[in-house]
């Protein structure tokens, strides 16, 4: 009698306990999704879009352009709040890349909170044909305060083919930086 | 001073002597042994009761061995003290009588027959200890000439000796049937029944000797209850394998791994939401199936008549066997 109400119970806890997942696709680089939410391409995104940290750590952020046609060369400048944050180290991404390295530089004015980040491609065969989507760079962000720090890209940001011409960014996604105090 | 000393010696002897000779009397008066007085009445007849009262002692005497008083020496010994024992069936009089009649043991007794039902209760008093050592009381519906076997019972109790067999099996059958006469057994059956497939489907039925349908309201279950199990174990597996793929997702910067990933959850996701779906379908059909099944086993149970039959054919089959097994030893002897 006592195993009988022991499995019952069991049997109600365990069915009682089902759920479904939460469903959820937060990957900024989820093109399927960034359609379905009303994001324009091609884009400009950080990925991961959103981190939690703590003050003092470092986070490695990269700068993903997304669905973008023949991209040859671009212009990132990014805009952060230099009271919060500091940029330990800027790297070159992977979507330009090929046979050979691409052009890659940077320049970052610590008293305005302005980095600036150019990058080109040199041989023919990178030519993209084709929608891609990759990083264009990668920086290391070093969080100083606790709060919410937004980092995002500016008007001043371009992307061009191989024949010059401005490529169209029809979203450019700030990335979210939490920051909590250490203990 | 001699002569005195010599007068006082023998009047000592004188009390001494008449002392011994109290004490021989007294004791040669005590033994009387066991004092049966005749049953008490209450709505039977006095012929029967009188039958009845005949076969209890002869019972004690007979088939026990017990030495008890006569009857006739009972009933001189209470006319001169004008006392009827046909009417003494409670612990007091017993006592009282049993001290009139200087008996060292007394049985009272009574059979009271109450609407339909034959109340029996004897009592076993010793005079001495002024107590009563052993009571008997049963109480039975059924017909009156079950009082013969119950009345040879009750003599068996009351001098802590073993029911012959056949008195035994007499004596179930009459109880068994005076519960089923009464209704008590239909209730408790149905209750049982009902009780126990409420707990395990299919038990019920089993319990009335319905294993065919018990079995298969036990196998439909269980094969039900492994359908929900397994749909179950579809679910816990497609929410781990959710949050493994998103997990993969979310960490994933390649634009076909984010595409293959978010394919994996959806279909992983909709796996869980069927699953769920499919177990509450069966546990719902489970749920129904095990309350017809318990309303089954409310119907199934036998009726009072049904239930008779079966003691009787119960009973009868029980002595054919004895019968059978008395022929063989008969046989082998």
């Amino acid at each position: 009698m006592q195993s009988i109400k022991f499995l019952t119970s069991f049997l109600l806890l365990l069915f009682g306990c089902e759920k479904l997942p939460v469903k959820s696709f937060d990957n900024p680089l989820d093109v399927v999704e960034s359609k379905l939410i009303g994001v324009s391409l091609p884009a400009l995104v950080f990925f991961p879009d959103s981190v939690s940290i703590k003050t003092g750590e470092t986070i490695s952020l990269g700068v993903y352009a997304m669905e973008v046609n023949e991209l040859s060369g671009a212009h990132i400048q990014i805009n952060y709040e230099r009271q919060k944050i500091n940029i330990s180290s800027v790297i070159s991404g992977e979507l330009l890349k090929s046979t050979t390295e691409p052009f890659f530089n940077y320049n970052n004015d610590t008293l305005a909170g302005i980095l600036d980040i150019y990058t080109t491609s040199y041989v023919l065969d990178s030519l993209q044909t084709g929608s891609k989507t990759g990083s264009l760079a990668n920086i290391e962000i070093r969080a100083n305060v606790p709060g919410k720090i937004i980092i995002q890209y500016t008007d001043s940001t371009e992307f061009v083919d191989q024949n010059d011409n401005p490529i169209i960014i029809k979203s450019k996604l700030p990335g979210v930086i939490d920051v909590s105090k250490s203990q | 001073m001699n002569k005195i000393e010599h007068i006082e010696g023998n009047l000592n002897l004188f009390h001494k002597s008449i002392l011994l000779i109290a004490f021989v009397l007294l004791s040669s008066i005590k033994s009387q042994g066991l004092a049966v007085l005749d049953i008490a009445p209450l709505d039977i007849s006095d012929e029967k009761i009188l039958t009845l009262s005949e076969q209890f002692r002869e019972v004690i005497s007979t088939k026990i061995g017990r030495e008890i008083m006569s009857a006739e020496s009972v009933q001189k010994i209470l006319e001169d003290d004008q006392v009827n024992n046909r009417w003494c069936a409670e612990e007091w009089c017993g006592k009282e009588i049993g001290g009139l009649l200087k008996a060292e043991e007394t049985i009272v007794s009574s059979i009271w027959k109450d609407d339909k039902i034959y109340r029996i209760k004897g009592l076993l008093i010793n005079i001495e200890s002024d107590s009563v050592t052993i009571s008997h009381e049963f109480d039975f519906a059924g017909e009156e000439e079950s009082l013969f076997n119950e009345v040879e019972y009750m003599a068996h109790v009351l001098l802590s000796t073993s029911q012959p067999p056949e008195i035994q099996r007499q004596h179930e059958y009459i109880d068994e049937k005076s519960l089923a006469l009464q209704g008590i057994t239909e209730k408790r059956m149905r209750l049982k029944a009902t009780l126990l497939s409420t707990v395990v489907p299919g038990l019920g039925q089993y319990y009335l000797k319905n294993k065919l349908t018990g079995g298969a309201w036990l196998s439909t279950q269980l094969i039900l209850g492994s359908f929900a199990l397994s749909e179950y174990l579809t679910w816990r597996d497609s929410y781990d394998d959710y949050y493994r793929y998103e997990d993969l997702y979310l960490t994933s910067t390649d634009v076909n791994d984010i595409d293959n990933y978010r394919n994996e959850m959806i279909k992983t996701y909709d796996l869980a939401k069927s699953s769920i779906k499919d177990r509450k379908k069966i546990t719902n059909i489970i749920s129904s199936l095990w309350i017809l099944n318990i309303l089954h086993a409310y119907l199934i149970s036998p009726s009072t008549d049904e239930i008779l039959n079966d003691i009787s054919i119960r009973f009868s089959h029980h002595h054919i066997k004895n019968e059978f097994q008395l022929r063989l030893i008969l046989a082998i002897n």
